[in-house]
């Protein structure tokens, strides 16, 4: 069941919530079994098969991560303790790489090797790979020691949770679980409120803004994949207008998913901040699908470059030092992690080529940024002018650069990438067929639109900061001249507003829809 | 939590979320209404009729889906039960929609089924929903109207390519089940967008209300594409061969429409050795530019059995009756 959908908002979730507040005022432990019960009915909506694929994963790491805790309290047991952990996450991983990746593999391997396994159509099974992320860090933080005590009730409850459950906000057991204990599980018109405001903010940046801009971008895309060249201008209007289309997409999808969440008076974490304000690429990645840098950073990035660093310094090798780092410790200990994280972030996106090489291209991206942040000159600009400018360039060059990885994101095949990106450099001139005046006119005006929402506006986060929307958002200056004097309440003014934008995003729920993350 | 204030600044969370709900269910009706299932009418659902297709976004096609996905368990048993299963585009669907089809399949005592879709369909999608019935049918009808042409429409490729397709179709069912009481009972409360309902039975097609274009008079090009007939024939030749009857039991027909191929048709069903029958009539009219009116679909389908008909009879005599 996607949120975007009638039976979400007018069916499932009002019977959810009612039969929450009813039970919670009886007894909080039934409100969360009920709880439990509607995500699974909410996991099962889609195909009632999934379940039959998902109850034997949540049985298996339960029964991990309860050994995992045994033997974290019994002396002596690190290294079966260890060993159990990375057959939990190789289990986890496996799973995963069957439903996700099996095609992708041995496809490769028909390709390079001429062989001819058959590939049979896998569905992969609904958010299986935030589900499979939640897992692992559960495991992690159980052998960790970061978890002591968890039934399973609450196991079931942190994997199933359905605010979360297709596509995130990637949660830690102990952001979510401590909340529901504290929970009274009652009607809270203050949350209810922000919820609300949460939702339809998200619902229309999806419905309205996002399925807006879609079939226009689609329609370039989908002549490149049929082979038709593309000039200047549709390449770079299909690309701008991709990026805004999946950041108003999947941030929309997750302010519904944090919105949808607060209804039971629980903060998700934030997903989305603004992250094509970014002035380099670091940046972008610190405010761009959050929970997911924070995952690769916290499970990938940091023990590998652990690791590393500790080889190094046992061979007696500088580790990275300011601007005094070698180029050795810049390659193996910057550059390679960075690298691998980044490629495995690609492959998390999606099993195919292109995505392998969107995140190939971040990872170079990151890796020139850490380059410049220690080699680059350190030069303070002369004048007030000179640092505004020095900002927009670094603007408009993080921008371009996120602009042009996304085509490779976005595009069917390795063809039609090729023929958007030399379009992009003008290889074929300003404009051709594939974009009439008329609809390049159309396209223009979202692009500028969204853009403007994008850039100029505060994001759903910061308007709501009063009322911490989503955990550890707390109110801060505004980044824009517009993010300034505005602020929501509950107040007659954003009464209006808010249903004005229900409304039209509720009227543009019947229209063709995309969500581009809800397989991932 | 709250943050108070003053005026219109003041918080007053009941009254938010008061107003917010009301806004949104209001909306939700409008939308509902206007470009969902209750903009279209009722009254072509009959005891055996579905509503195949509702000219607004949030409702579309229903049809390609319901065969598809089976969502329609009686149009699946008629369909394999039919001893001659009509094939092509929406224009051989209003054709043959006829008493004139009903009347002569009647008086042979044959079960029959229109199984042509919208979207100007081709063979590809009907095979293979063909293949997913089981239909075992003693003589097949061909509209060769871009029938063998090597694509297949937006909705089959939706149905045949798109995991998340059946939820969705499965949905406009169920609107169905609203949509069918609530108009009928309160025609006033919904709408008049054009609208066509499947027979379970036949196949056969019912449109309500009028889709733009206007009455125009059937034409044909005279002129024989070559390009058409070489890319299509070579199509035509493997699917016609893929079915399971004798080849005099497939017979290629055009329906008569505006600047209709005809003579295109007619060369590739010279080319692949198939008869062609498809009678010339003066006067029929097009309700919308395309298809073929009512009394203009009468006179033609009637025409069309009074020739086709003892071929149609010969091929369920030959056949071998499974015995009871």
């Amino acid at each position: 069941m996607l949120f975007n959908s009638y039976e979400f908002i007018f069916a499932f979730l009002p019977i959810v919530l009612a039969g929450f507040y009813a039970l919670g005022r009886r007894s909080p432990t039934w409100a969360v079994r009920w709880l439990i019960l509607a995500s699974v009915f909410f996991y099962a909506w889609w195909r009632p098969f999934n379940l039959l694929i998902l109850a034997p994963s949540i049985l298996i790491n339960l029964i991990v991560a309860r050994t995992l805790r045994r033997l974290g309290d019994t002396p002596g047991r690190g290294t079966a303790s260890a060993w159990l952990l990375a057959a939990g996450i190789g289990f986890n991983l496996a799973f995963l790489g069957y439903f996700k990746y099996r095609n992708f593999f041995l496809g490769s391997v028909n390709d390079a090797l001429g062989t001819t396994f058959v590939l049979t159509h896998l569905i992969l099974p609904l958010g299986i790979s935030f589900v499979t992320f939640q897992k692992i860090a559960f495991l992690i933080d159980v052998h960790a020691r970061r978890i002591e005590k968890f039934s399973i009730q609450d196991y079931c409850l942190f994997v199933l949770f359905f605010p979360q459950l297709i596509a995130g906000p990637i949660v830690h057991y102990r952001e979510l679980m401590p909340q529901f204990r504290k929970a009274t599980c009652r009607f809270d018109a203050n949350d209810v409120s922000v919820a609300l405001t949460l939702f339809f903010m998200g619902l229309f940046k999806k419905v309205v803004l996002a399925d807006g801009i879609a079939p226009a971008v689609s329609a370039i895309y989908d002549q490149a994949a049929n082979g038709a060249t593309i000039a200047l201008v549709p390449a770079w209007l299909a690309a701008i207008g991709f990026t805004l289309q999946i950041y108003f997409d999947f941030s929309g999808y997750s302010d519904m998913a944090i919105g949808a969440a607060r209804f039971f008076g629980v903060r998700l974490p934030p997903n989305f901040d603004s992250p094509l304000r970014a002035t380099n690429i670091i940046d972008f990645w610190l405010r761009w699908h959050m929970t997911l840098t924070r995952f690769l950073t916290a499970y990938v990035y940091n023990p590998l470059l652990l690791t590393l660093t500790r080889r190094r310094l046992a061979k007696g090798l500088p580790p990275v030092g300011g601007r005094r780092t070698t180029p050795g410790a810049f390659f193996n200990l910057l550059v390679f992690p960075t690298m691998l994280t980044m490629l495995l972030s690609g492959l998390w996106h999606g099993a195919g080529y292109l995505f392998v090489v969107w995140g190939g291209l971040h990872g170079a991206y990151l890796s020139i940024n850490h380059a410049w942040r220690l080699f680059g000159p350190r030069v303070k600009p002369a004048s007030r002018a000179l640092a505004v400018a020095g900002t927009a360039a670094a603007f408009l060059l993080t921008f371009l650069s996120v602009t042009v990885a996304m085509v490779f994101f976005r595009s069917e095949t390795w063809g039609a990438a090729e023929r958007i990106v030399s379009g992009l450099t003008g290889a074929h001139g300003f404009t051709n067929s594939v974009l009439r005046a008329r609809d390049a006119m159309v396209l223009g005006r979202w692009v500028v639109g969204l853009l403007f929402v994008a850039l100029a506006l505060p994001n759903t986060m910061r308007l709501l900061d009063r009322y911490e929307p989503a955990l550890g958002i707390q109110p801060r200056p505004g980044e824009t001249r517009l993010d300034v004097p505005v602020s929501w309440a509950p107040s007659p003014v954003w009464t209006v507003a808010l249903a004005a934008l229900a409304a039209v995003a509720i009227v543009r729920l019947s229209g063709p829809s995309e969500f581009l993350y809800w397989q991932f | 939590m709250a943050v108070p204030g003053r005026g219109m600044g003041a918080s007053r969370p009941a009254v938010y979320i008061a107003f917010l709900l009301t806004t949104v269910a209001v909306a939700a009706l409008y939308s509902i209404r206007a470009d969902g299932a209750f903009a279209c009418q009722a009254n072509g659902y009959g005891p055996d009729r579905y509503l195949a297709y509702c000219n607004v976004d949030g409702y579309g096609e229903y049809d390609h889906g319901a065969l598809w996905f089976d969502l329609e368990p009686k149009a699946r048993t008629a369909a394999r039960q039919a001893d001659v299963v009509f094939l092509g585009n929406s224009r051989q669907q209003f054709a043959f929609s006829t008493s004139a089809t009903a009347d002569w399949f009647k008086a042979q005592s044959m079960p029959y089924y229109l199984l042509g879709f919208s979207e100007n369909e081709r063979y590809h999608f009907e095979e293979q929903v063909m293949h997913r019935i089981g239909v075992q049918p003693a003589a097949y009808v061909i509209n060769v109207d871009g029938f063998f042409e090597e694509s297949e429409s937006v909705s089959a490729s939706l149905v045949m390519h798109d995991d998340d397709a059946r939820g969705r179709i499965d949905r406009k069912r169920v609107w169905q089940q609203l949509h069918q009481p609530v108009c009928t009972a309160a025609p006033a409360v919904c709408g008049r967008a054009y609208a066509i309902f499947r027979s379970r039975d036949t196949g056969a097609w019912k449109r309500a209300g009028v889709m733009s274009g206007g009455k125009k008079a059937t034409s044909e090009d005279a002129a024989v594409e070559e390009e058409r007939v070489d890319r299509q024939s070579t199509s035509a030749r493997i699917m016609l061969g893929r079915l399971p009857v004798l080849p005099e039991c497939t017979i290629l027909t055009f329906v008569p429409t505006v600047d209709g191929r005809r003579a295109t048709a007619a060369a590739i069903a010279e080319a692949v050795g198939r008869d062609f029958i498809a009678p010339s009539l003066d006067g029929l009219l097009t309700f919308d530019g395309s298809h073929l009116d009512e009394p203009s679909a009468e006179r033609w389908s009637a025409a069309f059995f009074e020739e086709a008909g003892p071929r149609i009879a010969k091929c369920l005599a030959a056949r071998p009756r499974a015995s009871s």
